[in-house]
């Protein structure tokens, strides 16, 4: 699965930054690339057991947010027209594929910026 | 104060750690022979008998599926995403999530388009794999020499006095950073010149189709590349 990548590197990021030593940390799953969260969490489990690991996280989906760079409209995932099953995959492995499937909603533009929401990131106080 | 970390950069080391030799294929200009000779190197490696991986770095203009004959093929799913293999190589790009529609990247998605392949692409055990960089020197070539540090990189260049101009110029920023560069004369008339690749019509006719892409002076010449390439 390809949550298990994503759930090794956090891991891996998290093992060699020394200011998330000790910390609790939030991780966001962008909700453009749709991540399986069950799946996300199990695999995090599974590698943190395998290493020995004691790292605390929460997960929280971080809702995605698109702006149009020609009418300057924020758009969002409930805004886009529904994608077939096969898109929806392909925006899961690579999140800028979106811009291959989806233009803005106000007026057609293929240029929009991803502004939030787009993959995984970690974040710490 | 909320900070926030990208993961993804952490692990693309480790993607790499098995692979035992990078080679980038590059040449700034458009239309030199970049990926029939990134796509041909790949085939010659492998009838070498090199375990040799196929990167098409070019996002929004990718051919190399379209030279090697891929079809009907999709990267699996496991602990990250395979390559999908094909006459021997295993050979990933952005083809395979495009779904053949035109779309153009600014500067930021293409950084993110190209981390995000490098993360979670595993190529496991390889001698050497081969990557296909689109024209110019922006985003994907700058990720690429930020996020991977032991790659050669092989210049393409055609007789055209712009081109000659263009690798002469740019190569400048590989080698102050420490690349090693090989430079290779494509499209050449004078067989003299060393890293030759001889001007062959037949070429464009066998895009395809790799038995007749086999059959061409352009792959015997590749060919006879390759095993000096392998040992710089």
């Amino acid at each position: 699965m390809h949550e298990w990548a994503l759930a090794e590197s956090v891991i891996k990021t998290v093992e060699t930054k020394p200011e998330l030593k000790n910390k609790k940390i939030k991780i966001l799953l962008g909700e453009l690339q749709d991540i399986d969260e069950e799946i996300f969490r199990f695999a995090m489990d599974e590698l943190l057991k395998q290493r020995e690991s004691q790292i605390k996280y929460s997960i929280v989906v971080d809702e995605a947010v698109f702006k149009c760079n020609e009418c300057g409209r924020e758009f969002f995932m409930s805004e886009i027209t529904k994608k077939s099953k096969a898109q929806r995959e392909n925006i899961h492995f690579i999140p800028e594929m979106v811009k291959a499937f989806v233009k803005c909603p106000v007026c057609d533009s293929i240029d929009f910026d991803i502004v939030k929401g787009r993959g995984v990131m970690i974040s710490y106080d | 104060m909320t900070n926030l970390i990208d993961p993804r950069e952490n692990i693309i080391a480790e993607r790499f750690k098995d692979v035992k030799k990078i080679f980038l294929v590059s040449g700034f200009k458009g239309g030199i022979g970049k990926s029939l000779i990134s796509s041909s190197l790949s085939l010659a490696m492998n009838d070498l008998g090199f375990k040799t991986g196929l990167l098409d770095m070019d996002i929004t203009s990718s051919t190399d599926h379209i030279i090697l004959g891929v079809k009907d093929k999709f990267p699996e799913e496991k602990n990250g995403i395979l390559p999908v293999e094909i006459y021997g190589i295993k050979f990933m790009s952005f083809y395979f999530f495009t779904m053949s529609k035109p779309f153009a990247l600014r500067g930021n998605d293409i950084k993110d388009a190209v981390k995000e392949l490098l993360c979670v692409t595993v190529w496991d055990k390889l001698d050497c794999l081969i990557i296909d960089m689109p024209p110019g020197f922006s985003d994907a070539a700058l990720e690429l020499m930020r996020l991977i540090n032991n790659f050669k990189v092989i210049l393409v260049r055609t007789p055209s006095p712009l081109s000659i101009d263009i690798v002469s110029r740019m190569s400048g920023i590989y080698k102050d950073k420490g690349f090693k560069t090989i430079i290779v004369n494509n499209m050449s008339k004078d067989t003299t010149m060393g890293n030759s690749i001889r001007y062959d019509t037949s070429i464009d006719d066998a895009i395809g189709n790799v038995t007749a892409i086999k059959k061409t002076q352009f792959y015997r010449d590749v060919l006879s590349l390759s095993s000096d390439m392998i040992k710089a």
